[in-house]
């Protein structure tokens, strides 16, 4: 009995060691932001307002082509190739929607001095890696070199955006089925409401001790619908929007390593 | 007496409808896995066409910078009808492997000429060609993952019956080449 317990703890202890050895080998790339935010800039490259100027920008693009454009940066990659490295992030984060897959990933790794334009699978005929390549060439490098950080990623932002000839966000999510399903359900309820109350009206509780019907409590509205129903697997918040206008969260867009990488 | 028999039927009966059903769902779940595995392949064959399309341009501006290096751009040529003409996936593998191996010696060269290095439809084709050996990365890794879970699986009791009868073999891993993990870079 002592032996198999022994046995048993070192099972989970091998375990155990499997796991950090598991967990280790996948801690370089940061967790998604809570709140969700495209500009991330875990390098502290930028000041607030400058980086709240680039989440403007980002947003827009995501209001106008449907598209999620994320900007991170971080300190270090631990050793890791930049290559590796931004698909691992792209692929944890789910930048894009699902199944559309489109997303861009612009990853700036500070200490290695890498850049990197990663293309979702779903914008890789509009942004192939020559273009990438170009793009970093002619916005990104030349503007760090002259330690110009905002207008570096600002224009490489910039030049994405125009390569992208997505559609707008759409403003009416809910298809035509789904409301129409609601209106016959919301007719169900006012229905029995009717008819509760006229039960009610007509015979009222003997013991009096119940308090009056008072009336609904009104119709608090719906809670929001992910994006176009998609349930946004894993990394994802489903993206959906947020009615405040700001960023509704990552849809579990996928990559495979296209895009182009540089050096400054 | 009677009675007893009648039960043991019963129980047996049993048995074998338990064993039958669990056979379907086993092998279907195997089919699934399979086709998993097959579609990961198919991404990474994707990538494969790819570079051998990309190689004739790559072959033809070298060409027009270099004249001393024949034997390394016949080299990739030969790897690529290598390539080419690959029809099982262990063939296609080991013909990747060589063209990536021509592939990097022909970078290796490359950095001798500065002015081939800042021509700018080359500048386009290095994008390219280390796009898709970033790709081929990726697609390898995806479906080396799908192949260990497949493996894994087929050789895991119970599921290693009904693999057996029904024919499910180990798939082989993509192994790359030696010091072939990271996409030939050049630097600009």
């Amino acid at each position: 009995m002592i032996r198999r317990a022994g046995r048993l703890a070192g099972l989970v202890l091998v375990a155990a060691l499997l796991f950090a050895v598991c967990a280790h080998a996948y801690a370089a790339v940061p967790n998604p932001p809570v709140p969700p935010r495209l500009f991330n800039d875990f390098a502290k490259l930028l000041d607030t307002d400058a980086g709240e100027r680039i989440e403007q920008q980002l947003l827009d693009i995501q209001e106008q082509t449907s598209a999620q454009v994320a900007v991170v940066t971080v300190p270090s990659m631990d050793g890791d190739y930049i290559e590796h490295y931004a698909v691992e992030l792209f692929e944890a984060w789910g930048i894009g929607r699902q199944n559309e897959d489109d997303g861009v990933l612009l990853l700036i790794a500070n200490e290695e001095r890498k850049v990197k334009i990663e293309v979702g699978y779903g914008l890789e005929g509009e942004i192939n890696d020559s273009k990438a390549g170009r793009i970093l060439d002619t916005y990104f490098t030349p503007s760090m070199q002259n330690g110009n950080v905002e207008a570096a990623i600002s224009d490489t932002v910039r030049a994405i955006r125009a390569e992208i000839t997505g559609e707008p966000l759409a403003e009416e999510e809910i298809p035509l089925y789904i409301k129409i399903v609601l209106i016959v359900v919301a007719a169900f309820v006012l229905i029995i409401a009717i008819g509760l109350i006229k039960a009610f009206s007509k015979f009222p509780p003997s013991s009096g001790t119940k308090p009056p019907f008072t009336g609904f409590g009104g119709f608090r509205g719906f809670g929001g619908f992910g994006g176009g129903g998609r349930s946004g697997g894993f990394g994802g918040f489903g993206g959906g929007r947020s009615g405040g206008g700001g960023f509704g969260g990552f849809g579990g867009g996928r990559s495979g390593g296209g895009g182009a990488s540089r050096g400054w | 007496m009677a009675k007893g028999k009648f039960s043991i039927l019963w129980v047996l009966l049993g048995i074998v409808v338990v064993a039958v059903v669990a056979y379907i769902s086993i092998g279907n779940q195997l089919v699934g896995m399979e086709e998993k595995v097959n579609t990961a392949w198919s991404e990474v064959e994707n990538q494969f066409q790819r570079r051998y399309d990309l190689i004739p341009n790559l072959v033809a501006t070298v060409k027009g910078f270099t004249s001393h290096e024949q034997a390394i751009i016949d080299s990739v040529t030969e790897a690529r009808a290598k390539l080419g003409g690959a029809k099982t996936i262990d063939e296609k593998i080991d013909a990747a492997n060589g063209l990536e191996g021509a592939l990097s010696r022909l970078l290796v060269v490359v950095e001798n000429y500065p002015e081939l290095k800042a021509d700018t439809q080359f500048t386009a084709l290095m994008d390219e060609l280390s796009g898709t050996e970033n790709r081929i990365a990726v697609a390898r890794g995806r479906y080396n993952d799908e192949v260990r879970t497949f493996n894994t699986r087929i050789r895991t009791f119970p599921t290693s019956i009904v693999a057996n009868m029904r024919g499910f073999t180990a798939k082989k891993l993509f192994e790359a080449a030696e010091g072939s993990e990271v996409a030939p870079k050049v630097e600009f």
